[in-house]
């Protein structure tokens, strides 16, 4: 089980972390009840501050997909997270909606392209 | 068998041993990631018809002469005794191993690989790790109780003839060894290729657990050449029975052969499993620089080190 991290990404590294749990947490790699490592072996493997790694860890306990549990550390708590607005969840969807008409995509090549992720995601921890 | 005999069969045992993990293991060391490296150092195509083949002939000289002078310390004890020698002559010989390549590997790093190549992005393995994985802490209660037991016969009954830098020093390796351990436990992994990151982890996780295993043995040997120690200094029925110091000797030889055999076992198989993969630390990370072990590890291996030579010098004099 690994996250991978890029520095030309565009995105911050402690948002490729959480958006990297989630991605796991939700095509069913990491279950509920399994432990994450700590933050002090994450940022000492990736060689990247502490507090970065506190961050991502945060943002994640935030959203009720992880939980601190004394003396196993950080565990996975939900696939599902806390319960969140319909709206909430459509929003992201609706940004990478736009950002593929923008670039060009049709309509039948968003849905085609959509497909394939939900496909990779659940063949990935071959769930569902 | 007479005393001599059996003296004489544990040191052909010893340099047999010996010869194999010279040529099996030491060798051909900066090769054993094939000729794109030298002790995992990304080298450039043609490196070993120049400035390689002086790198190598270096390598060469250095292991020759550690096994020169582990031979003529060998022979002096075979010709002059004390044969109790032995079994500290096997202890020198994992110590100025581990020391002598180490300091020859960072050196080459440091020449050789200042620029390490970058890629962008590094996977990181989401398997926690923790003490327990690595260590026994049954065995380990066992060793300190054999080292206390030792200590205690020492204080409590030992005879004329007992020198102190000996058990001092003992337990000094067995001790610094152990916190060495630790730190090599808790020392975060250099970073995983985003390419074949399952594999790449294998090897290291596989890495990790050898050496571990090997440094394991070695603590087993010193507490094993102490436990001897005390019971020949502090258990005179032990003292006047040469049979029994033939057996502690022989107990002692065992577990340094069983560090042979791991170190040369280990070797192999993660030779084979690293066949095709980018060897850990060869490169950078725009996070994190390649490095051969963690600069914090090296300082207390360094410190350690001194340390070692500080207590030897000081017995001596």
């Amino acid at each position: 089980m690994f996250l991978t991290v890029d520095s030309e990404d565009k995105r911050p590294l402690y948002q490729q972390i959480v958006d990297g749990v989630k991605a796991l947490i939700a095509s069913g790699e990491l279950r509920e009840g399994m432990g994450l490592p700590s933050v002090r072996q994450v940022a000492g493997d990736l060689g990247v501050n502490l507090n970065t790694i506190a961050v991502a860890y945060r943002q994640l306990q935030a959203e009720g997909l992880v939980h601190v549990r004394h003396g196993a550390g950080t565990v996975v708590s939900s696939r599902h997270g806390r319960e969140v607005e319909e709206e909430e969840l459509r929003k992201p969807l609706r940004s990478a909606l736009t950002q593929l008409i923008l670039g060009g995509r049709s309509d039948r090549e968003i849905v085609t392209a959509v497909r394939r992720e939900l496909k990779l995601l659940h063949e990935r921890g071959g769930s569902r | 068998m007479s005393a001599d005999g059996w003296n004489l069969l544990y040191t052909a045992l010893i340099v047999i041993a010996q010869a194999i993990a010279f040529k099996r293991y030491f060798w051909d060391m900066p090769l054993k990631n094939g000729l794109e490296f030298f002790f995992g150092i990304e080298v450039p195509q043609g490196f070993y018809e120049g400035v390689g083949a002086r790198w190598l002939r270096a390598w060469h000289a250095l292991v020759l002469s550690v096994n020169l002078i582990l031979a003529l310390a060998l022979a002096a004890i075979l010709f002059w005794g004390p044969w109790d020698l032995l079994a500290v002559w096997a202890g020198g010989v994992a110590v100025l191993h581990v020391a002598t390549f180490m300091g020859f590997r960072l050196y080459a790093r440091a020449k050789l690989g200042k620029n390490p190549p970058i890629k962008a992005s590094a996977a990181v393995s989401l398997e926690p790790r923790r003490l327990g994985d690595y260590f026994w802490w049954p065995g380990e209660a066992i060793m300190a109780s054999i080292i206390a037991l030792s200590w205690v016969l020492l204080c409590a009954r030992g005879d004329a003839r007992l020198r102190w830098p000996a058990p001092v020093t003992l337990t000094y390796l067995i001790v610094g060894l152990f916190l060495l351990e630790i730190g090599f436990v808790r020392m975060s992994f250099p970073p995983l290729p985003a390419d074949r990151p399952e594999e790449h982890r294998r090897w290291m996780e596989a890495s990790m657990r050898w050496s571990v295993r090997v440094w394991d043995i070695s603590r087993w040997l010193f507490a094993t050449v102490l436990a001897a120690y005390a019971l020949e200094h502090g258990w005179h029925a032990v003292a006047a029975n040469p049979w029994s110091r033939q057996l502690l000797i022989g107990i002692a030889l065992a577990v340094w052969v069983s560090l042979v055999v791991s170190l040369l076992r280990g070797e192999r198989r993660l030779t084979l499993m690293g066949r095709g993969l980018r060897p850990a630390g060869s490169w950078s990370t725009p996070f994190r620089t390649a490095e051969v072990v963690p600069r914090s590890l090296a300082v207390l291996f360094f410190a350690w080190f001194g340390g070692l030579i500080l207590l030897i010098a000081v017995s001596l004099s």
